[in-house]
């Protein structure tokens, strides 16, 4: 053995050191040892534990909060959408009633030009016919003779003998 | 205003010496002077002239024809006025 290089009291002192080591650490050490190897188990079960919960809760408030803007986003658009459709349809109100009125406008104004063409109509008429009988009256006026004037009158009391008397 | 009855009286009074004297005139308007002919025929033709005190005029606006007043009445016969009945008919047909 010495011949190996092994000492065998050293060896043997090893091997007792050893032993008492052994039997202090099993003694006095593996027990709390070993409870505090558990403990540092749990304590890791329970951080991983808690740190997949956290991220659970972080998905689901990720999730909700993805619903949440969705939702937000469609709900602005149907309000967009609803205030287009509204105002197209107010646009096309507002034009008919226009076009309506712009209707009524010139039906009253095609129906006022009528009756003022009428009333010119009617005014030039009558002047023409006062402007016709003024001359007629005084072309006869130069015309007539008095035997011209005498036949006439005396047709005239003729006819009127048959139909009148006095007024 | 209140009228006192005397002056209505006198009113009244004068107002029918006044249509009197017109009953008994005849006025005759003509465009020309009517022979004393004329004159009968026109009193032959309306015997309520007759007796009664006949005054011409003479009106060269009548053109033809003649007129004759008497008393509130009038009768007119002249060509001026069937002129114009004639403008008043075309003015209604037209």
């Amino acid at each position: 053995m010495e011949g190996l290089g092994i000492d065998t009291k050293l060896l043997i002192a090893q091997a007792i050191n050893f032993a008492l080591f052994f039997f202090v650490f099993r003694k006095f050490l593996a027990k709390p040892f070993m409870k505090f190897l558990d403990e540092e188990k749990a304590g890791q079960l329970e951080q991983e534990k808690a740190f997949s919960k956290a991220k659970k809760l972080e998905e689901e408030s990720s999730k909700k909060e993805e619903a949440i803007l969705t939702k937000g986003k469609k709900d602005a658009q149907e309000i967009i959408t609803d205030a287009k459709e509204s105002a197209e349809k107010l646009k096309e109100e507002i034009l008919a009633q226009a076009r309506t009125e712009a209707e009524e406008i010139k039906k009253k104004a095609k129906k006022q030009l009528d009756i003022e063409k009428e009333e010119v109509y009617a005014d030039a008429k009558d002047k023409v016919t006062k402007l016709s009988f003024i001359i007629v009256q005084d072309a006869l006026k130069d015309v007539l003779s008095d035997d011209l004037k005498k036949k006439i009158t005396e047709r005239i009391l003729k006819n009127s003998s048959r139909r009148s008397s006095i007024s | 205003m209140k009228i006192k009855p005397r002056l209505k009286e006198d009113l009244k009074k004068y107002l029918r010496q006044k249509q009197e004297e017109e009953e008994k005139k005849v006025t005759i308007t003509a465009p020309y002077r009517l022979s004393s002919e004329e004159v009968k025929n026109i009193i032959n033709l309306f015997p309520e002239l007759k007796g009664k005190r006949v005054t011409q005029v003479l009106d060269s606006s009548l053109l033809a024809g003649l007129t004759i007043r008497h008393g509130s009445k009038v009768k007119d016969l002249s060509l001026k006025n069937h002129l114009m009945s004639l403008e008043n008919r075309i003015n209604e047909l037209a």
